[in-house]
């Protein structure tokens, strides 16, 4: 743990409201080295790269830092290139060149991807800074951008990743864009977790769900270590996503069902996400009363859909939670259905969606989204190309895409609702309501694999 | 889409785009041209289209063709034993991948193929297959030429690559996808024909845009 970046097996935590992402190209490749050396020096009065042996909270730090390499990153600081080759292809591609695989296409596209993003061979590092308030995290990039006296690396664009934590002044719970609570479900890990602290009734999750050098949560198989071994060993694959969220359009969708169906709001919104907005699931509150009178925060995840809901009667098969997570349901690819599992670790951007007030109601808003997993492949973009998109895992929604985020088109797009007793509800016609802004597949080394990356000499 | 129009029109194109090349040149002097254009042109690449239409997500061939290592009957004979004993792991394995309408395993000439029709992305199913059946095919790359390293199961991209380099070319159903110089169409694709011994030319589908689930679901078979 010691050796693993921070906020990869355990989150940093809800004191941390404020978060930047660094977007930058390396500019000189020795002075890269010295500032990288400068971060992994445990040395906390230069910004130093924050390691998960325990809540950095405990440690009364107001920041932390973690740093994020893309392939051509990697190169920009020497890694040679019999180590590059060593690399999984998806991540030496870059996340631009996967776009039709990630239903990146139309808006969404690269093409029109902001700050330099899609400029796959420019972006060398997503260096991201959490703190409890924006000027801690102000201080630190200054400081960042300043090591080895300013020639290190510059910014890619003007334009800045900052987000903040949402939360819901009643429950105090953490919010998307789209007002659902969020950061309940994720894998718990062997060893790492207690799992009488959060009792759900999903099995823990080896670490290799997230770690290179562990078996995977796949049976006889293990993702190869990027080698030299001290440069893959405890590092981990993390897709970084910049997802705009069109408020004001998923709010008039749910507006339109009530006015045709008269079925309320926030069903509805419960029905596409698997989640009332308040975080409760379906599955354990089927009705809005019971969804109120809920009051269990430890069982939030507490659920199964193999009981009592094969079709999707209480929650939906097409819902995100349960295209993202089918936990014990049958699904068509028998084998996969834990070793899809991601780390989540996102922090919204933008104002909170008010329609009355004019002055912010068109700020760009969404979700700095950070998917961590050991193999892009077999874990995010599988999840992202077949499940959220497409739906092969049930042929009662194959051909339809994620209500909530999909690459849905109003021509073709379409939601099943099943219902006891009745024939199911297909909503139709709706937008995407997730756009794509920009990404990069980036590669969170251990601290060791950082000092070693620092000592290069080509 | 009707039932038939897929193949239809998957060999009405390649007939478009290759003219006659077996007339106009002759055979002899056509191959000796592909065989200069192949060193000028290089390697010619068709890669796999993934889209977003479900429909061209769903019944993708692959055409492993992989040779044997030894042509002997006898040799044949202990690959077949191999896989009889393996046949149940295959077919549970299979099965458990869950998005496989079907495989066979063939020996055609000296090589031992396997044919498949799957729905999803190709390296998906790879993936997914090692997961199951990676054992049995540790077992099979002990039969066969430059085999791919094992166990697939902890050198699973390498393994991919192996299997991408030993899945027959599939003609693209649209001309596009070989150039979209049209001018150069014809030397391209006799280039492609040209580095690619194995190739498949054409597909059926009896009931295109349904993967097997749907199939399963509809007949009320279980899926
Ligand atoms: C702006 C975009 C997104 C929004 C608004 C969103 C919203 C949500 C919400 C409200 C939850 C329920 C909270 C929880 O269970 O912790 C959730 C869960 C989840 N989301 Fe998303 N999400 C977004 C993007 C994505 C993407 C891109 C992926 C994957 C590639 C993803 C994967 C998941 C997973 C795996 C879960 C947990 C499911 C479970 O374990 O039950 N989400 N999301």
């Amino acid at each position: 743990m010691r050796e693993v970046q921070g906020n990869i097996l355990r989150a940093y935590g809800d004191r941390y409201r404020a978060v930047r992402h660094l977007v930058l190209t390396v500019d000189d490749r020795f002075a890269a080295r010295r500032a990288l050396g400068l971060m992994v020096d445990g040395d906390r009065s230069t910004p130093d790269v924050t390691s998960g042996d325990r809540p950095p909270k405990e440690a009364g730090y107001q920041w932390c830092l973690n740093v994020g390499f893309t392939f051509a990153g990697l190169a920009a600081f020497g890694v040679p290139a019999a180590s590059l080759d060593t690399f999984p292809p998806e991540f030496r591609d870059g996340m631009a060149a996967r776009a039709s695989r990630l239903g990146d296409v139309g808006d969404s596209a690269p093409a029109g991807w902001v700050g330099g993003l899609a400029e796959t061979r420019r972006v060398h590092l997503v260096v991201t800074i959490h703190g409890w308030t924006r000027s801690d995290v102000d201080g630190v990039a200054e400081e960042v951008m300043a090591a080895a006296g300013g020639r290190a690396f510059s910014r890619l664009s003007d334009e800045t990743f900052d987000g903040e934590v949402l939360y819901d002044p009643v429950t105090r719970r953490r919010l998307v864009h789209f007002g659902y609570a969020d950061g309940i479900s994720q894998p718990r890990f062997v060893d790492v977790h207690d799992p009488s602290a959060s009792p759900d009734q999903l099995p823990m999750a080896p670490v290799g769900v997230v770690l290179l050098g562990y078996p995977s949560a796949i049976p006889h198989v293990s993702w190869n270590v990027p080698q030299p071994k001290v440069l893959g060993h405890n590092g981990t694959f993390n897709a970084f996503r910049v997802l705009g969220q069109d408020v004001a359009g998923f709010e008039g969708f749910l507006a339109a069902v009530e006015a045709k169906h008269g079925l309320d709001r926030e069903l509805t919104a419960a029905k596409l996400c698997g989640r009332w907005r308040s975080g409760v699931p379906l599955s354990l509150a089927p009705t809005a009363a019971q969804a109120e009178a809920f009051r269990d925060d430890v069982h939030l995840n507490d659920f199964d859909y193999v009981d009592g809901d094969p079709d999707g009667v209480i929650c939906p098969i097409g819902a995100h939670i349960r295209r993202t997570n089918p936990r014990g349901a049958h699904i068509v690819q028998r084998s996969s259905n834990r070793s899809r599992s991601l780390i989540r670790r996102g922090i919204p951007y933008g104002p909170r969606w008010d329609p009355g007030d004019a002055a912010t109601r068109d700020t760009p808003r969404g979700l700095l989204g950070n998917f961590l997993c050991a193999s892009l492949a077999a874990q995010f973009e599988a999840m992202q190309y077949d499940w959220i998109n497409l739906g092969f895992q049930d042929p009662r929604i194959t051909g339809t895409n994620d209500p909530l985020l999909g690459a849905n088109d109003p021509a073709t797009s379409s939601f099943t609702w099943p219902r006891q007793g009745a024939d199911p509800l297909v909503l139709r016609g709706f937008k995407r309501f997730v756009v794509t802004r920009g990404g990069a597949y980036t590669f969170l080394p251990s601290l060791p694999a950082m000092r070693w990356i620092a000592a290069q000499t080509e | 889409m009707g039932p038939a129009s897929g193949v239809g029109k998957a060999w009405a194109r390649f007939r478009f785009y290759l003219g006659n090349p077996m007339q106009r040149p002759s055979v002899l002097f056509g191959s000796l041209l592909t065989a200069f254009w192949s060193r000028v042109e290089g390697p010619v690449e068709v890669p796999r289209k993934s889209s977003l239409a479900p429909s061209d997500n769903l019944q993708t061939p692959m055409n492993l063709v992989m040779p044997l290592k030894f042509p002997q009957v006898a040799f044949r004979g202990q690959l077949g034993k191999m896989l009889f004993d393996q046949t149940d792991q295959i077919l549970v394995g299979l099965n458990n991948v869950g998005t496989v309408h079907f495989a066979r395993f063939d020996v055609v000439e000296g090589n031992l193929c396997m044919f498949s029709i799957f729905d999803g992305d190709f390296v998906g199913y790879i993936r997914d297959f090692i997961g199951v059946i990676g054992q049995a095919f540790d077992g099979i790359m002990e039969f066969v030429k430059d085999p791919a390293p094992t166990p697939c199961g902890s050198n699973v991209d390498a393994f991919i690559d192996w299997v991408r380099r030993h899945d027959a070319l599939q003609m693209p159903e649209l001309a596009t996808d070989v150039t979209s110089d049209l001018v150069a169409l014809r030397r391209r694709t006799l280039v492609l024909l040209h580095q690619n011994p194995n190739v498949q030319m054409g597909i059926y589908r009896g009931y295109p845009g349904y993967s097997v689930a749907q199939i399963r679901d509809g007949l009320g078979i279980g899926w």
